[in-house]
């Protein structure tokens, strides 16, 4: 071996290292965004969100509370049962709802958006100022089951809180606007 | 090469007195050393390596390990698992960190400053000392990690561009810390490997094997031109400049995380300069602990030489005589001022529960710069070992004098308290101690420990002429 | 007099409709009662960290009473001094956070924003009060407690400092109700827990940028100091201390 050849190492080795990197990376990266856009939770009773508002019923007729109250409320079984004790009792669907009121449980719901422990938020101040529940929910009347379309997190909140006007974004950009 | 070196007769030897006859025998004798022989005294230590080392290796790993258990069970339990309470809510965690960035100090203070004054004798003990910089860092980062509540959200204290527009905050001293660690440990690693370069070169083409390949890509294909060697000298001597600086503010930087505070006793506008003086002083004191065992561990000594022994000694001395008088002008400031809460850390300092350990302190780092004082004691390896320890013990127990001491006071009586270390900070203390010294181990077997390079370019300055009835020593300019 | 000015006026100029939540502390009126560090615990999901690690200094109240013996036996007397979180205008604990954990609200509270706190407890050493606490272990609420953890408030997880934040999320409840109805919060219709359950009234809290509100004209009272002022940390608690109360 020539003094010149065993002084230039030869870094081409380092190539295929390279590329397995930049495809784990890539492949992170992709996984990641897959968890953001997360599909609707499994729901104990296929209800279709797209039919009920077909029949033009409000978004507030059933999630009732936002207007006055940190929540929105899910419906009590008993709003379920006051339409369909008489609406379209012959479907199975309708008929399990039924079969929960008769043995007056819950329908044990999933939350479709969950918020930290460490997060205080509540609709009212948001519906006050005006917003829609599309704005953060999404076209639901368009979905069966309603899944979430934000990925609900801090960038998210103040993308929107950043863009209010300038006398009020000291106070809503404030931890302890959104933090408990 | 070794040719041109004029080599003084048995009669001009005798003339001399019997310190500098051994001094000038040591670097004549070096002198007439051909290249091949000084590369083989440096590799064959290298290369050979006894069951002595293999079992200080596996007793080493097992403390490391050991440690790296604590801490996982106490980032699993909770810092509840460390000693640390109210009002001591900084304990030995702290205080070790403040002691290992201490001791990487030295390391770069005589490289740096060494090679900017061109002392001839920093030589051999260049690339020890930087080695123990990058190591010493290396523990002490891993300490402000450690002591995290969270230690899983440490990325928090990076800057990093995020949808939260949540950044850390520069005013915190704890986030100057971390950026002049990293500059120092980014800089003092590069600074150790721009010099070794031609050394790894010099590996590689006396190397088989995996050491071969090792050294040959590291070697960045080194191959000693004119050209190169020119842009090695610029290169470093533009980092011994810049890193100056950068070593004078990292532990300036630590002593702020408590002088910026309204703690009694923290709050001291002497901080600064006390603890760098500290860092100095013990980091000297640990290369020449360093200096010793290494020296009979790789059978060098015919580079590290009584002379340079007896420099480091002298500034060993120095230091310490620093510390001394930093140390005081702090503490006549803060006894006479008698502010009450001041006075009652004072007392229960000087003659209170924690007074074995501050005359421990003051009996371990006064007494190494008595005895220095006398070359026979600097140029005794034992005695030069046995005064750096005992300095370095007087400078642990004042750092944890300063953490953990001062915050047993304060101005609330109802808030006072004390602390007592448990096993999990006394395993983790011992991991890095371990670590510190594996790392070194494993680093002088498989680099190059003594500078062979700058050994070579030493050789060609020193001859004995005479002039007239005089025998001087000469030094040459070739730098 | 003097002393209420630079309570308010002087070192921090109010902004115009901008509120300064304080707070004032009879020590003439508290009888080291204790019921506030309850209430505080109740409200607030303190957690309760049980007599070995208290004696080890984890105890971990958002208030405190402090206890002071006064004089030598037989003429003892014992001093009573509710402590918690100053909410310093100065404060010392804010700077020195690596993280933006803790901070200053636009209304003069000392926040502390727990998910972001990463547990360096360097505001804990810079805290004069020392009214810091440190989550050492996991926060346990053994059956019943954890029945009766207050929704509004997080709990903590391991590793995390937390102290009083005047039960904020009593404020931000009154807050967002007066919004809602298009009014305007009326003076005393906020009380944190400790003020709400203290039976001698010691404890009084409220805007001090308002002149006329309760704890302004008390903050004015000559017996008016604020603890540690020298130095210069501006705390929004007041205390009271005239006569020969506290037994």
């Amino acid at each position: 071996m020539t003094e010149e050849s065993s002084a230039r190492p030869s870094y081409r080795r380092f190539w295929p290292l390279i590329i397995v990197g930049i495809v784990i990376l890539l492949a992170g990266a992709v996984v990641i965004r897959q968890r953001d856009a997360s599909g609707a939770p499994e729901q104990p009773i296929d209800f279709k969100h797209s039919i009920h508002a077909q029949a033009e019923v409000p978004c507030l007729f059933c999630h009732a509370s936002p207007m006055r109250s940190d929540v929105a409320g899910i419906p009590s079984v008993q709003r379920c049962a006051g339409c369909h004790q008489t609406i379209k009792t012959e479907s199975p669907e309708v008929q399990r709802v039924l079969g929960y009121w008769e043995r007056a449980e819950p329908i044990p719901w999933q939350a479709v958006n969950d918020m930290p422990d460490f997060v205080f938020f509540s609709h009212q101040p948001h519906l006050g100022a005006g917003i829609n529940c599309e704005t953060c929910h999404g076209e639901v009347a368009q979905m069966d089951a309603a899944r979430p379309v934000a990925n609900m997190d801090m960038g998210w909140c103040l993308s929107c809180h950043l863009q209010q006007p300038e006398e009020k974004v000291a106070r809503l950009t404030d931890c302890l606007a959104c933090h408990k | 090469m070794s040719d041109q070196t004029p080599i003084a007769g048995e009669e001009e030897m005798a003339e001399l007195s019997p310190d500098l006859r051994d001094e000038y025998e040591g670097r004549l004798l070096l002198a007439q050393r051909k290249d091949w022989e000084i590369n083989e005294a440096v590799l064959r230590p290298m290369m050979e390596t006894g069951p002595r080392f293999w079992i200080a290796v596996a007793v080493l790993g097992a403390i490391v390990a050991w440690g790296l258990y604590a801490w996982g069970y106490m980032v699993y339990y909770g810092l509840g698992a460390a000693g640390i309470n109210r009002p001591v809510y900084w304990g030995l965690f702290i205080a070790t960190f403040v002691f290992w960035v201490g001791i990487s100090h030295a390391g770069t203070m005589i490289s740096a400053v060494l090679r900017l004054l061109k002392a001839d004798w920093r030589r051999p003990i260049t690339r020890g000392a930087e080695a123990m910089t990058a190591f010493a860092l290396m523990m002490a980062g891993l300490y402000p990690l450690i002591h995290l509540g969270r230690v899983w959200k440490f990325y928090w204290m990076i800057p990093y561009p995020n949808n939260r527009f949540m950044w850390p905050n520069f005013q915190s001293p704890l986030m100057w810390d971390m950026v002049a660690i990293f500059t120092y440990l980014i800089g003092s690693s590069l600074y150790l490997y721009l010099a070794l370069i031609p050394d790894l070169a010099m590996a590689r083409d006396h190397t088989k094997g995996w050491r071969y390949k090792l050294y040959r890509t590291f070697a960045l294909g080194w191959r000693g031109t004119e050209g190169e060697w020119h842009k090695l000298h610029r290169a470093l001597g533009i980092f011994s400049v810049v890193i100056i600086p950068v070593f004078l503010s990292v532990h300036s930087i630590v002593s702020w995380d408590f002088a910026v505070t309204i703690q009694p006793r923290w709050h001291s506008s002497i901080f600064a300069p006390y603890f760098v003086m500290g860092a100095v002083y013990s980091g000297l004191a640990a290369l020449a602990t360093i200096l010793v065992v290494v020296r009979s561990g790789m059978r060098l000594q015919e580079f590290l030489r009584a002379e340079h022994f007896d420099a480091l000694g002298k500034l060993v001395m120095v230091a310490g005589m620093g510390w001394i008088y930093l140390w005081f002008a702090g503490f006549i400031v803060e006894w006479y001022g008698k502010d009450p809460v001041i006075m009652e850390l004072i007392h229960d300092e000087i003659s209170g529960k924690l007074a074995p350990f501050f005359w421990l302190q003051m009996v371990a780092n006064v007494l190494p710069v008595i005895l220095l004082a006398f070359r026979k004691i600097r140029t005794n390896t034992k005695m030069l070992l046995a005064l750096t320890l005992l300095v370095n013990v007087g400078m642990f127990t004042e750092r944890v004098l300063i953490v953990v001491g001062n915050l047993q006071r304060n101005y609330l009586p109802f808030d006072w308290g004390s602390y007592r270390p448990t096993w999990v900070e006394v395993s983790i203390v011992a991991m890095t101690f371990a670590g510190f010294i594996l790392l070194y181990l494993l680093f002088s077997r498989i680099v190059p420990y003594v500078p062979v390079w700058e050994i070579k370019e030493g050789r060609l300055r020193y001859s004995l002429r005479r002039i007239g009835r005089l025998l001087v020593p000469t030094a040459a300019e070739i730098e | 007099m003097a002393k209420a000015a630079k309570t308010s006026v002087e070192e921090t100029p109010p902004e115009e409709g901008v509120r300064r939540w304080g707070m004032v502390i009879d020590l003439d009126r508290c009888t080291g009662c204790q019921a506030c560090v309850v209430a505080c615990h109740a409200e607030n999901n303190v957690p309760v960290v049980g007599e070995e690690e208290s004696a080890r200094g984890r105890s971990m109240h958002w208030i405190r009473v402090e206890r002071y013996w006064e004089g030598e036996y037989p003429n003892v007397k014992a001093r009573f001094m509710p402590l918690l979180c100053q909410q310093c205008t100065q404060a010392p604990c804010e700077p020195v956070c690596p993280v933006f954990a803790t901070y200053h609200t636009p209304e003069g509270l000392n926040a502390q924003v727990y998910n972001r706190c990463i547990g360096v407890r360097y505001c804990a050493n810079n805290c004069p009060y020392k009214v810091r606490t440190f989550n050492w272990f996991r926060p346990q609420f053994p059956e019943p407690l954890d029945q009766q953890l207050n929704p509004d408030v997080t709990t903590r997880s391991r590793g995390i400092i937390e102290k009083c934040t005047f039960c904020v999320q009593r404020i931000r409840r009154v807050e967002l109700d007066a919004g809602a109805e298009g009014r305007d919060v009326h003076d005393g219709e906020i009380q944190p827990a400790c003020a709400q359950s203290c039976p001698s009234s010691a404890l009084v809290f409220g805007d001090l940028n308002d002149p006329d509100s309760r704890v302004s004209q008390l903050a004015r009272s000559r017996r008016a100091f604020r603890l540690l002022d020298f130095l210069g940390t501006d705390p929004a608690v007041i205390y009271l201390k005239g006569g020969e109360t506290n037994v």
